[in-house]
């Protein structure tokens, strides 16, 4: 008898998701546990687990398709010959019928195709809205995210029991029937990255161990295998296929940064503001983007795609793992404005509060380890923009002035580029222009 | 017929059979194997007989009671082969049923012991002492229990009966002692009592109905005795003989250490059961045992050894018929590979026949107090209710246990005429995590004894509109 494979719901946020590989064919045959497909969510990317066994007859749904929840996306029949045209035809027809249904009331959320016939390499979930120009693939996210609206489905005890706590349900996963969040939701509830404003679990404090860390006093931690959780392993996927798959170079350059710590120190003077180093190499990168905005692209396959606008992602490490926030059209702020959005978004970040939009896209990434007294380091391409800047710390360095030893602040920025859409002497260029505008940091306020 | 299956179950009972046609609708290809009757104790010497028999009781204590309604009932007799013999009619119905559910679902029925030769290879014996193999992908153990027996009491049919024979009796007992106050002593005990027989009912614990909560089996108790039936609690049976056929002599300690002696004709050992782990071959499997003797399993209701399953009586925890279903749909949903959770046993109910019925689901107010969970109890007694007083069943109560904290459900106790159907919407509130407040606002038609529920969820909060 043949029967319907449909997409599954992966997160209790998910609505529709691309179904980015097949990891098997038609006629292979099928075991419970055997790994099918990958599926992109809203969140992440799952490898999705048969429960079922028979011959995959059909494939509905092709790789990189999107596809909806509960929509079909395989035929799968318990012999390997079996006739499944008529099957085939009445689950085609069910499927076209609830697809209808469903878009009827909010025809505009249906996915369009993308412009190019063969569609781009990675998965774009939606037509980009109007304003922006450009969507890209979403960052590695925190899994409690905020529910698109709607009601969340959880027992009246649940609900009680996260209320007492000050947990939301929103996004939190649900073990009961269809994802209904029951009691032993919440009892086990871990929120993802210790929130200040988020309870924590009662009489757990995660401080840090008080434990000496040098000397042979203190106990060892003992080996252990940590599972890696969703984060990471879309962490890893994501930046091993950056790194294998996308042609880098690296470019590094050295910035006298005197003129940027003084007008820091004229800045912080302004009552209410504290201006990072950061704050500023971001506002200086959105403009050099302005002039150069080859680099501010996405290399997506079959062509290069120019955002128009420079939505600057900044690199937060959060508890297990890291996301890169956005500053939206980064060449338009104030730095004031730029700082505090920045401030608030890393504060975000960390508590696991992100919205989707607050990290999903972004055009261009910059990560700064300088706060670790790291000189500089390269950072891998977050995919799939086309170029990402690595900026190290401020150390002294001494220099003869007409025979004089004297002493200056540098920094070392290193961009890793996408040698399909920046050429080697193209992203020297935009160096030299990041290192104009910060050694005369006064031409950002123009 | 073939004799290879994906799924093999040993045993047709309310476990075997409903494992058997779940494993069928899962598209499998499924044997079960009966050395009896279709349908199990349950079908044929459990459940079902002994609500017919006590069906019987209820229009005779009717009748008996008829002139408080208004009508004049006279020359009333009993007809003791016909009570037995409608109720062996009620099994015979229920196990052609059974007969008739695995021919639909194509599930091929053998008749014959089973025991395991092999991991996946069954040997069945039929009643000549042919024998035949069969091979099983899986194989679900469902075996059931069989009462213990104690050496002081020599099961001899006639004597010392357990149900099996109770429910075959000829003649009616005129005296009768019965050992054991759990469910199935206690519906025999009003059973008997209400058809006229002198009934004496020992329980060794302190109160009948052990696992019930004791607020409610005390209710029970009072109610039994104001029957007429000779309660004795924390009672110790001493020696037990029969003199001579029909005159046994019986010793009974009471909790004084005051000895009662008692003669009576007949003695009903309803003292406990065993797993049916016998001549299974599970010791050559490697199937392992717990310490009570049932079969040990995990979660999922699959035992030591990978692809055989154990469900119902045989596996332990509560011996209860729908209990064993509930695991037979685990075991198979393990087998299908889309089952995500085990048995929750917190949530089985549980139900005696007895007039007042007592129904529960949950933890009793002990349990709660040991756990030291801190709780609110809403009460509802029948005499307050209109429909009750109607129908001229104001005996019993409705007690719920709330958590103190959160309002949830932790208990459902009820007693009263029809307390083993009123019990399903509190399991349901329980599945669904209700607190008292859905249980309270839910409106209940009226008159109906089932207002009593929502009554005592307004009472726990002191807000009870009719006491
Ligand atoms: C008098 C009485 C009243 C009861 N009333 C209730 C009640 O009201 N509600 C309730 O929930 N429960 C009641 N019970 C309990 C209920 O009957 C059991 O919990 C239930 O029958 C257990 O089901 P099961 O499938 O595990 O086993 P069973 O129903 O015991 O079935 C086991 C079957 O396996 C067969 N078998 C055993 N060994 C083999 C073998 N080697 N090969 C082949 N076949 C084999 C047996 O012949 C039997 O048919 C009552 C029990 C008794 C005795």
């Amino acid at each position: 008898m043949p029967t319907s494979m449909l997409m599954p719901s992966l997160s209790p946020t998910m609505e529709e998701g691309v179904l980015a590989k097949w990891l098997v064919k038609e006629g292979d045959f099928i075991k419970p546990g055997m790994m099918l497909c990958s599926v992109e969510t809203d969140k992440t990317t799952v490898d999705y687990e048969s429960m079922d066994e028979g011959f995959l007859r059909k494939i509905i749904i092709p790789g990189g398709s999107p596809a909806k929840v509960n929509q079909l996306i395989a035929i799968l029949s318990e012999e390997k010959e079996e006739d499944i045209s008529a099957y085939l035809e009445k689950a085609m027809k069910k499927n076209e019928e609830q697809l209808a249904a469903k878009s009827a009331p909010k025809a505009a959320s249906a996915p369009a195709a993308t412009s190019n016939g063969s569609g781009p390499a990675r998965a774009t979930y939606a037509p980009a809205p109007p304003v922006r120009t450009a969507t890209a693939v979403a960052a590695p996210a925190p899994a409690a995210v905020v529910a698109a609206g709607g009601r969340v489905k959880a027992s009246p005890l649940a609900r009680r029991m996260a209320e007492d706590a000050g947990i939301t349900l929103d996004g939190m996963a649900g073990s009961g029937p269809n994802g209904r969040i029951v009691k032993y939701d919440v009892e086990n509830y871990k929120p993802l990255a210790a929130a200040p404003s988020a309870a924590p679990v009662k009489g757990k404090s995660e401080g840090p161990v008080q434990r000496p860390l040098y000397g042979s006093l203190a106990p060892i931690l003992p080996t252990q295998d940590i599972a890696l959780n969703m984060m990471r392993k879309t962490i890893g996927k994501r930046l091993l296929e950056s790194s294998q798959g996308t042609p880098e170079f690296f470019v590094t350059m050295k910035v006298d940064m005197g003129a940027v710590n003084g007008l820091r120190s004229q800045l912080n003077r302004a009552p209410g503001y504290k201006v990072s180093v950061n704050d500023i190499v971001t506002k200086a990168t959105a403009f050099a983007l302005r002039e150069f905005p080859t680099v501010n692209s996405a290399y997506y396959g079959d062509f290069i795609r120019q955002n128009g606008n420079i939505d600057i992602c900044v690199a937060v490490s959060i508890e297990g793992g890291l996301i890169t926030p956005i500053v939206r059209d980064a060449d338009q702020k104030g730095l004031g404005q730029i700082s505090s959005e920045i401030k608030s978004l890393v504060a975000k970040a960390k508590a696991g509060k992100l919205a989707p939009e607050e990290y999903q896209g972004g055009t261009f990434t910059i990560s700064n380890l300088g706060m670790y007294g790291v000189d500089e380091f390269t950072a891998i391409i977050n995919p799939p923009q086309a170029a990402i800047l690595a900026v190290g710390g401020i150390s002294q360095e001494v220099y003869l002035d007409g025979g004089v030893a004297k002493q200056k602040d540098v920094m070392k920025l290193t961009m890793t580029s996408d040698h399909r859409v920046v050429d080697g002497a193209l992203a020297a260029q935009f160096l030299s222009a990041l290192k104009s505008l910060l050694e005369n940091p006064v031409w950002l306020m123009l | 017929m073939d004799s290879s299956y994906d799924i093999v179950v040993i045993g047709s009972g309310p476990g075997g059979y409903v494992a058997a046609i779940k494993g069928s609708q899962g598209g499998k290809k499924v044997a079960i194997v009966e050395k009896s009757e279709l349908g199990g104790i349950c079908l044929n010497w459990g459940c079902i007989p002994t609500k017919a028999l006590l069906k019987s009781a209820e229009v005779a204590h009717y009748l008996k009671h008829a002139a408080d309604y208004g009508l004049n009932v006279k020359d009333v007799s009993i007809d003791y082969p016909k009570i037995m013999s409608r109720s062996r009619d009620v099994a015979k119905q229920n196990s052609n049923g059974v007969q008739f559910l695995m021919k639909k679902n194509k599930i091929d029925v053998i008749q014959g012991a089973a025991k395991l030769v092999a991991k996946g290879l069954i040997e069945v014996t039929d009643a000549q002492g042919g024998r035949k193999n069969i091979q099983a992908g899986n194989v679900i153990l469902a075996t059931g229990a069989s009462p213990r027996m104690f050496p002081q009491y020599p099961i001899d049919g006639s004597n010392f009966i357990t149900y099996r024979h109770a429910l075959d009796l000829k003649d009616q007992p005129k005296k009768l002692l019965i050992i054991g106050a759990g469910a199935i002593g206690v519906e025999f005990a009003y059973y008997f009592n209400t058809l006229g027989t002198e009934v004496h009912l020992v329980e060794m614990l302190p109160q009948i109905l052990p696992v019930e909560d004791e607020e409610i089996a005390k209710t029970l108790l009072a109610s039994f005795k104001k029957q007429g039936i000779n309660c004795y609690t924390a009672t110790k049976v001493g020696e037990v003989k029969a003199v001579k056929p029909g005159v046994i002599e019986a010793k009974l300690l009471d909790a004084a250490n005051k000895e009662i002696a008692l003669t009576v004709d007949r003695v009903l050992v309803a003292v406990g059961m065993v797993p049916n782990t016998k001549d299974l071959g599970l010791e050559q499997v490697g199937v392992k045992l717990d310490d009570r003797g049932f079969i040990k399993v995990d979660a999922f209701q699959e035992t030591s050894v990978k692809g055989i399953f154990a469900i119902g009586d045989v596996a332990g925890k509560q011996l209860l018929a729908h209990k064993a279903s509930a695991e037979g749909e685990v075991a198979v949903s393990k087998i299908l590979g889309h089952a995500k959770h085990g048995l929750d046993y917190g949530l089985i109910p549980g139900c005696t026949y007895c007039q007042p019925q007592v129904a529960s689901v949950g933890l009793t107010e002990k349990a709660c107090k040991e756990k030291n969970i801190a709780v609110k109890i809403g009460r509802f007694p029948f005499s307050a209710s209109g429909k009750a007083r109607a129908i001229g069943h104001t005996e019993g109560m409705v007690k719920l246990i709330f958590g103190a904290k959160f309002g949830e459900l932790l208990g459902a106790h009820i007693i009263g005429s029809e307390a083993t159907e009123m019990l399903a919407e509190l399991g349901l509130a329980m599945k669904l995590e209700s607190t008292y407040e859905e249980i309270m606002h839910s409106v209940h038609a009226h008159p109906t004894l089932s207002e009593a529920v929502m009554e005592a969820a307004m009472d726990s909060q002191g807000q009870s509109v009719h006491i």
